[in-house]
C-alpha cells in the first residue's frame, strides 16, 4: 500500500502492473489450467487473491458478514464467467473489475450498515487506549469513505488500499486516467471535508 | 483573470511530480489550501486500516469458495467446446463402433480412483493447535481428537452456530480465569 504521495507517483512510474510479471505468469497457468477443467486450479486463485477481494469488499459494506458474502459470491462469479477470460488484460484487473461491479450492485439493493467485526477478547483484554483511538479513527475514515459518491470511492479504494496504477483503476472503472486523478483529488478533498465537520460537531 | 490548476494536475502536484504547476501552487493561496486539503485527505485515508479477521477466516473462506463451485457442478472441459460439431460427431461414430464391436465379457469394473485431497492445514496428528486449544479448553479440545474432525482449524471452521456458542463460552471462561477478568 502506498503510503506517501512519492509513493503514490512510484507505483505508477516504476511498476505499471498490478503484481510482478511472474505472478501474472502463475495467474495464467493457473487461469488455462482452469479453463482446461482443473478444479483445484481455481482454489489457487482463490487463494492468492481472496485477501485483496475480502478488503476491496470492506471498504465497501463496512462490515464483516456482508464483507464475506460479496467475496464468495466474486469468486463465484469469476468462476461462472472464466471462460470468456481471454486475457487482455491481467487476472487480477479482471478480477478486481468483477468485485467492483459486485460491490456497486449490493450497495443498490442494500442500505449500508456500519457493523463491526466484533472486537476479539485479546483487543478487549489489551484494551489499550492509544490503540482505541487508532482503531476509532480507522472507523470514521472507513464510513466517511462509504459516504463519497460511488466513482470517487471506487477509485480512491483502489488506488489507495490496493496499490493500483492510475491506468489500471482507469481500466477497472471503464473510465480515463485523467478521471480517475480528478475523482481521487476530489475523494481526498471531500473525506477531509467530512470528517472535519464530524470533528467539529 | 487567475487560472488555477485543474484537479487531476494537482494530483500529479501531490504525487510529487507536475514540476510546472507546482510553481504555480507556490505562488497561489487558492490552490494550496485545496492542495492541502487533499493532502489532510491522503494522510487519513492511508491510516485508515481493515480489521483483520481471524487467521483461521482465510481458509473457511476459501473452503465456502470451493464448496459453492462445487455446488455448481461439474465443469466440463474447455476442450471439449472448442472441437467443432463435425469432427466431434465424426469422432464419436468410430468410438460407438469400437465399443460395440469389442467383447464384453470377462471385464472387470475399475476400482473408483479416490479424489486428490488438498489442504493448506497439516495433517490432525500434527497440528500444534490442538495442543494451545487443550490447554485453553480441555472440553473442546477433547472433541477434537482426530478422526471427529482434522486439525483444530478444521474443527473451528465447521463448527455450526452452536458449537461455535460453546467454544465461544468455553474461552471466554478459561481465558478470564487466565487473566483474572
Amino acid at each position: 500500500m502506498p503510503s506517501t504521495p512519492a509513493a503514490l507517483a512510484a507505483s505508477d512510474e516504476s511498476a505499471p502492473e498490478l503484481v510482478p510479471p511472474r505472478r501474472h505468469e502463475d495467474d495464467r497457468d493457473a487461469v488455462a489450467a482452469c479453463q482446461g477443467g482443473e478444479r483445484q486450479a481455481f482454489d489457487r486463485l482463490v487463494e492468492k487473491y481472496q485477501r485483496d477481494v475480502y478488503r476491496l469488499c470492506y471498504r465497501y459494506v463496512n462490515n464483516h458478514q456482508d464483507a464475506n458474502d460479496m467475496a464468495q459470491e466474486v469468486f463465484l462469479k469469476a468462476y461462472r464467467a472464466l471462460d470468456r477470460f481471454r486475457g487482455d488484460s491481467s487476472f487480477s484487473t479482471w478480477l478486481y473489475r468483477i468485485a467492483v461491479n459486485t460491490c456497486l450492485n449490493f450497495r443498490a439493493s442494500r442500505k449500508p450498515e456500519a457493523a463491526e467485526l466484533p472486537e476479539s477478547l485479546a483487543d478487549k483484554a489489551q484494551g489499550a487506549l492509544e490503540r482505541l483511538e487508532r482503531d476509532e479513527r480507522s472507523r470514521l475514515v472507513r464510513e466517511a469513505v462509504t459516504r463519497l459518491p460511488e466513482k470517487q470511492r471506487a477509485t480512491l479504494i483502489l488506488k489507495i488500499y490496493h496499490d493500483l496504477t492510475h491506468e489500471e483503476v482507469a481500466g477497472i472503472l471503464g473510465s480515463t486516467v485523467g478521471t480517475v486523478k480528478a475523482n481521487l483529488f476530489h475523494a481526498l478533498g471531500n473525506l477531509r471535508k467530512m470528517l472535519a465537520a464530524e470533528a467539529r460537531q | 483573470m487567475v487560472s488555477h490548476v485543474p484537479e487531476q494536475r494537482l494530483l500529479d502536484v501531490l504525487e510529487g511530480r507536475g514540476g510546472a504547476d507546482r510553481a504555480h501552487v507556490d505562488a497561489c493561496a487558492q490552490c494550496q489550501a485545496r492542495l492541502a486539503e487533499a493532502q489532510a485527505g491522503l494522510a487519513l485515508a492511508v491510516g485508515a486500516d481493515v480489521p483483520e479477521p481471524s487467521p483461521l477466516y482465510w481458509e473457511s473462506l476459501r473452503r465456502q469458495v470451493s464448496r459453492r463451485v462445487d455446488e455448481e457442478g461439474e465443469r466440463r472441459p474447455a476442450f471439449w467446446r472448442r472441437i467443432s460439431l463435425g469432427p466431434a460427431l465424426a469422432a464419436a461414430a468410430v468410438l460407438a463402433a469400437i465399443v460395440i464391436f469389442l467383447p464384453v465379457a470377462g471385464r472387470q469394473p475399475r476400482p473408483e480412483r479416490p479424489l486428490p485431497a488438498w489442504s493448506a492445514l497439516p495433517p490432525a496428528e500434527e497440528d500444534e493447535g490442538l495442543d494451545v486449544l487443550r490447554a485453553v479448553a480441555p472440553a473442546v479440545a477433547d472433541a477434537s481428537v482426530p478422526g471427529v474432525c482434522g486439525g483444530v482449524a478444521e474443527c473451528v471452521v465447521d463448527l455450526s452456530d452452536e458449537e461455535s456458542q460453546v467454544l465461544a463460552d468455553h474461552l471466554r471462561r478459561e481465558i478470564g480465569q487466565g487473566m483474572d477478568l
